[in-house]
């Protein structure tokens, strides 16, 4: 016989068994898991784990955070200096007050001096740290691939 | 109607479609049992999306089929492991005189080759009872079933040929 009849033949045989029926336990069992369902979870689902959020929302809630982080890494300075411009062209501080801006004003910078130092380092620390998860994450990945257990179709 | 009634509505429409794929890829009506009830659980979380669509009964197929696939990968590693220890016969000149016969006696000779059929399907082993499944009672192809199962395409044609030739064998025995 043939690749193509054996094939043929199989396919006429299984395609004429009927469908196999659910037992008649199946649908009490699931009405009685769904209610036992809701009555554990009757929280609304921004006040549940943000991984069982709908898809939407959780794109939502990550663009906004996204958005947030990048407005404020690359506004909020321009907005403060655009600001202090603003408040120091249009009000006439007495001296006690703009010598304490002075001051907040070295301060500030002061701290900006370790960022200033670290920036580089810290962003080839971040790649370093984006590689290395994507190793494991890819380690991991192959290791269940390899290790899957049960059923190995290969 | 309410939601609970309407979903148990749901059940009953869909429960024979939801067990027959699961049963069929399985192998064993206790675990489609399992795997249907799971389905429907998940299908009650999104019933507001996929109550009343028309394509719910793909959706249900498409969970069911996944979520046997992870069963039969995740929960069957122990069975698997003794089972393929203590498997001393891999001829399959033996697979259609081992088949069953089915536990209550069909009146029907019609009756007795679709149970026999049946049983011997289920007496596959997974590797090539699932592309089977796949590709005759889903209409998939054997490429899609390689890339679903993720193994190669000659080793699903090899597969499917090895599992229907142990079929044919067994509709031998019966006509």
């Amino acid at each position: 016989m043939s690749w193509t009849d054996l094939e043929q033949r199989v396919d006429r045989e299984l395609k004429a068994m009927p469908q196999p029926e659910a037992p008649s336990t199946l649908v009490p069992n699931v009405m009685r898991a769904v209610a036992a369902a809701a009555a554990a979870a009757p929280s609304p689902w921004y006040s549940r784990a943000w991984l069982t959020w709908p898809r939407m929302a959780q794109a939502a809630s990550l663009a906004f955070v996204l958005l947030a982080a990048i407005a404020a890494w690359r506004e909020v300075p321009a907005a403060w200096a655009w600001a202090m411009g603003e408040a120091s062209a249009a009000i006439t501080m007495p001296a006690w007050l703009s010598s304490l801006a002075d001051f907040g004003a070295l301060v500030l910078a002061l701290a900006r001096v370790p960022w200033q130092i670290l920036q580089p380092i810290a962003s080839y620390y971040g790649l370093l740290a984006l590689a290395a998860s994507l190793v494991m994450v890819t380690s991991w990945y192959a290791f269940n691939r390899l290790n899957a257990g049960g059923v190995s179709f290969r | 109607m309410t939601d609970v009634a309407r979903f148990e509505a749901f059940v009953r429409e869909y429960q024979h479609l939801v067990f027959a794929t699961a049963v069929r890829l399985l192998g064993s009506a206790a675990e489609a049992e399992d795997v249907s009830q799971t389905v429907f659980l998940k299908a009650f979380e999104r019933f507001d999306e996929i109550g009343g669509s028309p394509s719910a009964p793909g959706w249900l197929k498409t969970v069911t089929t996944h979520l046997c696939l992870n069963h039969l990968t995740r929960y069957r590693a122990r069975w698997q492991f003794f089972s393929e220890l203590e498997r001393d016969d891999e001829g399959e000149g033996s697979f259609a005189e081992n088949i069953a016969a089915p536990e209550t006696a069909p009146p029907t000779q019609t009756e007795a080759r679709i149970a026999r059929l049946e049983s011997a399907l289920r007496a596959l082993p997974d590797h090539q009872r699932v592309p089977i499944a796949l590709f005759h009672f889903d209409g998939r192809s054997y490429e899609e079933i390689a890339s679903l199962l993720g193994v190669s395409l000659g080793k699903v044609k090899t597969d499917i040929h090895r599992g229907r030739l142990a079929l044919k064998k067994v509709l031998d025995v019966v006509d």
